[in-house]
């Protein structure tokens, strides 16, 4: 059995292979996160769950090692049907208090304005988790 | 010649930290891209053939290898706007390029959800490419 120390492009960059491993998304969906929330694409996604608006659950099909995994997104409005066209996703952690687990995270999508900011549903939602895998 | 290696889990040189190809294959970052939007002009890039400046925080990215089918997962994110009013908010707004080929960021001012140019700009796309 071989081991490679690095992964090189055929004249081009190298790559550590700790980078290969542990750079690479382990998880990721895209999704409509109005009406009836469906993936649209996606690795690693078991599951989807609407737990009101602007409030989902992810599910991965492989656990993650322990549950101090990155995860990040960006999300755009279905429509100008609010005054702002700011959609962001943060990790839920405060309203409702759901800390991320090795199976599954809580993520909200807002919109804000300069003024104020809510829940809203979201046409295009993008999450995703570097980590390592159980 | 370029060479093809086809393995099915990938493990670093002590023999630890493995991924599965599937991760490798299907996690890597396809875009990437670090810019100042002012100028506006790259910092640096991966799968980047032009950036566009559309207006004032409105860009587009023209991709050198087109994505498979304009379901990637994208992020967005800002170091800070080059005017009073902290520049986190970014994505984009309904209506803009989100194709195989280019994607359209957009990035606004908190404090008064006005468009704004950011000092330092980044977007990223993983999925499959064509």
């Amino acid at each position: 059995m071989s081991k490679a120390a690095e992964l090189a492009e055929f004249g081009g960059g190298i790559s550590d292979g700790a980078n290969a491993v542990s750079g690479v998304a382990k998880a990721w969906v895209n999704f409509d996160g109005t009406g009836t929330i469906a993936a649209r694409d996606s690795l690693n996604n078991a599951s989807l769950t609407d737990n009101g608006t602007g409030d989902y659950s992810v599910g991965y099909t492989n656990s993650f090692a322990n549950d101090d995994y990155c995860g990040g997104g960006s999300a755009s409005i279905a429509d100008n049907s609010v005054d702002a066209n700011a959609g962001i996703v943060a990790p839920s952690r405060h309203s409702p208090n759901v800390a991320f687990t090795t199976s599954s995270s809580r993520v909200i999508t807002v919109v804000q304005t300069s003024t104020s900011s809510q829940y809203f549903d979201e046409a295009i939602v993008c999450w995703d988790i570097k980590g390592d895998l159980a | 010649m370029a060479s093809e290696l086809r393995v099915n889990t990938l493990k670093d040189a002590a023999g630890a930290n493995s991924v599965a190809m599937e991760y490798v294959a299907g996690g890597s970052t396809k875009f990437w891209v670090s810019f100042d939007g002012v100028t506006p002009s790259t910092s640096d890039s991966l799968n980047q053939s032009t950036l566009t400046d559309n207006g004032t925080g409105d860009f587009t990215h023209t991709f050198t290898s087109a994505f498979g089918a304009a379901t990637y997962g994208f992020q967005l994110s800002i170091r800070d706007g080059n005017t009073a009013g902290r520049g986190r908010f970014c994505t984009p707004q309904n209506g803009s390029t989100y194709s195989t080929t280019a994607f359209q960021s957009e990035f606004q001012n908190d404090t008064s959800s006005t468009m704004q140019d950011p000092d330092d700009g980044s977007v990223w796309a993983v999925g499959d490419l064509a």
